[in-house]
């Protein structure tokens, strides 16, 4: 359950949504307040800008030269800091300080803590609403640390409450008058921001749960094909192959596992089958000699005969053990040579000296039946890589049919030319030939040649197929060239070294 | 009896024709199948033992062209090839029985006894006619309770007669079942056995069994 392929997907994808998650949010989060800040300062400083202005307009009704300026300013200021304490009559003031309650309505003033310095640091006014003193003190904290000539912001904490103090020189006359503090408190914004946030955070885990729910589906619905294939993968055994897996509405990646699948099952099905037949090919093969064995012992012992018949008998079983006991080394050679190529040695044999002396052996076997033997080789022997015993096997088994399918007085030219990088070994004869139709035939294993007259001379049937695969471990090929009742030419090539 | 072997693997047919010579059957053998069929078909067998395989012909369509040429000879197919589907192919191409190789000698000849008492309506292995008794499988002959010797020849000739008892048995049905064709039915090689079979059969006894019938052969009264 844990370690399978579902938990994993679900957790990897619950995961990623989880990092992907948290990211994004601490990236939003960050984003947010920094807009947050940068939207309060804008904001104080707009704060300032309206009172500035506000007095710059108080100051240049009520002191027009620079001489009267502080006394009155101090009055403006305190008119200002503290609206409808005092009440001028002129209409113009009225006019102003109607301005000026608009403005603090509309920028929400009441709340801000505002203090005007001189610039030596003493307090000129302070808005009604400072009581706490603490507030007061951080404030002129801040101012302290102020650089006075120029726009200033900062954050400071007062016990529970956090401010923002934005600080402004006033400047009239060419010189610094005042300098105006603004402190904003930021537990409203900062409130709002949190609980966004409390929001966001909460809604990852309840985001992951239904991830991880709907990814175990998801999962499951892309490996339902898996457990098809593993279906039938199971229902398959050497006794039935014919099962396959068939999804055809499978994504790409199932489908290609499918058809690997299938086409791995489809090649273990005819190896199966061939190693069948092949079985089947043996059986049958050793029971004819199994049976004349078995036939000639028991018909013998069925009643007392003379030392001659016993003899006979046990010739013909003898006679038949060796059949088979050429046909089972025969059949391991080629296995060998199928199965284990490699496990053969190779040696440089002297073409020319290698034929010669094969053809020596070959008279003696072809006087037998009265056969004349031919060998023609190039002037020039080159080199061949073989191993000797198994391509005197080759030569034996062809010469030996050769012999087998001819009439007695009948012809055998063994002739061997260069061709190219290759060298072309042609045994002709003059028998019984083969019919076209069984020329593809021929190195299969257990093919006989159906030839009524030469039954009796066919062999085991793995005669040739031990040409073909001798002749394929030295990288060399067999054609058959062959006309029925004027004769054969099989031809051996192989690769010449030098 | 005569048997019929088709059988291209020579040493296979020679020791089933050796072991049923020995057995007092009549054995002609045919190396491949046109020569088989033909022989099948133009001569009358009491049993035809086919192998499948044969280089020519497939056995398969031997046994149907035997069957289709009315000939009703009980076939034993003999072959190498054991699956269900070989044997059912070969017994519904017409054959009677399958053997497959290697077989046991003994088994193949019970089967041969079995298929040759196929038509007969008595299916023992003892045939019984007045007083004489025929054993097929120890091959011993008696009359009441003396036991006769006879030769092969003999033998095979009186199991003749007694498996066509009371039905005149011309002397060209004893050369064809008893000797092989070839031997000249006019030739008086059939009296000289009938002869000996009558003297053997008669030792001690009155009455002549195996009687004569003028010009055309012999006829054993029950």
């Amino acid at each position: 359950m844990f370690n399978s392929i579902r938990f994993k997907i679900s957790v990897l994808f619950t995961a990623v949504l989880g990092l992907i998650l948290l990211v994004y949010s601490s990236y939003l989060y960050f984003n947010l307040s920094t807009f947050v800040y940068y939207e309060v300062d804008k904001n104080l400083t707009a704060k300032i800008e309206a009172f500035e202005a506000i007095i710059e307009e108080y100051a240049t009704y009520l002191e027009p030269d620079s001489e009267t300026a502080p006394d009155s300013l101090a009055r403006v200021i305190e008119l200002i800091a503290n609206p409808k304490k005092e009440f001028f009559q002129a209409p113009k003031i009225k006019e102003l300080d109607q301005k000026w309650t608009f403005k603090i309505h509309e920028l929400a003033l009441k709340r801000d803590f505002i203090v005007v310095y001189y610039p030596a640091g003493d307090i000129a006014i302070k808005s009604n609403n400072i009581i706490d003193d603490d507030i007061l003190a951080q404030m002129q904290k801040s101012f302290t640390a102020t650089p006075h000539e120029r726009l200033f912001i900062q954050d400071v904490i007062s016990g529970e409450l956090k401010l923002r103090i934005i600080s402004k020189p006033f400047d009239r006359f060419g010189r610094v008058q005042y300098i105006l503090q603004l402190a904003t408190s930021m537990d409203d914004v900062l409130f709002r921001i949190k609980r966004r946030f409390a929001l966001i955070f909460i809604s990852i885990p309840i985001a992951l749960i239904v991830m991880s729910i709907l990814a175990w589906f998801y999962v499951v619905m892309i490996l339902q094909p898996i457990s098809t294939i593993t279906k039938a993968a199971a229902a398959i055994t050497h006794k039935d192959m014919s099962k396959r897996v068939t999804q055809t509405l499978a994504d790409p990646e199932i489908k290609a596992l499918a058809d690997a699948f299938n086409n791995m099952i489809e090649r273990l099905e005819r190896s199966f089958q061939y190693i069948q037949d092949f079985s089947y090919d043996v059986a049958h093969e050793l029971r004819t000699p199994l049976a004349i064995i078995r036939g000639e012992a028991e018909v013998a012992l069925r009643r007392d005969r003379s030392a001659e018949e016993y003899k006979k008998a046990l010739e013909t079983c003898l006679d038949e053990t060796g059949t088979m006991l050429k046909m089972v080394e025969d059949l391991l050679l080629l296995t060998k040579l199928e199965s284990q190529p490699h496990a053969i040695s190779f040696e440089d044999l002297d073409l020319n000296a290698f034929l010669e002396e094969f053809y020596e052996q070959v008279k003696i076997i072809a006087k037998n039946k009265s056969m004349i033997v031919s060998l023609t080789v190039p002037k020039r022997s080159k080199k061949i890589h073989a191993n000797k015993l198994h391509l005197r096997r080759l030569f034996f088994n062809l010469v030996d049919n050769a012999i087998k399918f001819t009439p007695a007085k009948g012809k055998i030219d063994i002739i061997a030319e260069y061709e190219n990088k290759h060298v072309r070994i042609s045994i002709t004869d003059n028998g019984i030939g083969i019919a076209q139709e069984d020329i593809p035939k021929l190195m299969k294993r257990f093919f006989h040649r159906e030839s009524p007259e030469l039954a009796t001379e066919a062999g085991h049937g793995l005669g040739l197929s031990l040409v073909h695969y001798i002749a394929k471990v030295h990288q060399g090929k067999i054609e058959v060239r062959s006309v029925k009742g004027k004769g054969s030419t099989f031809s051996v090539i192989l690769p010449v070294v030098g | 009896m005569r048997v019929l072997v088709i059988e291209d693997e020579k040493r296979i047919a020679n020791f089933i024709e050796r072991g049923l010579k020995e057995e007092a059957y009549v054995v002609d053998v045919a190396s491949n199948g046109v020569d088989g069929l033909f022989q099948a078909t133009n001569v009358t067998y009491d049993l035809i033992v086919l192998d499948l395989m044969l280089p020519d012909l497939n056995g398969i369509d031997i046994c149907r062209e035997v069957r289709r040429a009315k000939v009703n000879t009980p076939i034993l197919i003999l072959t190498a090839r054991d699956s269900v589907q070989d044997k059912v192919r070969g017994l519904d191409s017409g054959a009677d029985d399958y053997l497959t190789k290697p077989f046991s000698f003994d088994e193949f000849l019970a089967r041969v006894r079995a298929l040759l008492r196929k038509n007969r309506a008595v299916k023992t292995t003892t045939l019984r006619i007045g007083d004489i008794e025929l054993d097929q499988l120890t091959r011993k002959v008696k009359r009441g309770d003396t036991e006769i010797h006879l030769a092969n020849k003999e033998y095979a000739l009186l199991e003749y007669l007694m498996l066509h008892a009371n039905q005149v048995v011309t002397r060209t049905m004893i050369s064809e079942h008893v000797w092989h064709e070839d031997f000249d039915s006019l030739t008086n090689i059939f009296d000289v056995y009938i002869h000996r079979l009558r003297k053997k059969l008669n030792e001690g006894f009155d009455d002549q069994l195996i009687q004569s019938v003028r010009g055309v052969g012999y006829v054993l009264q029950g």
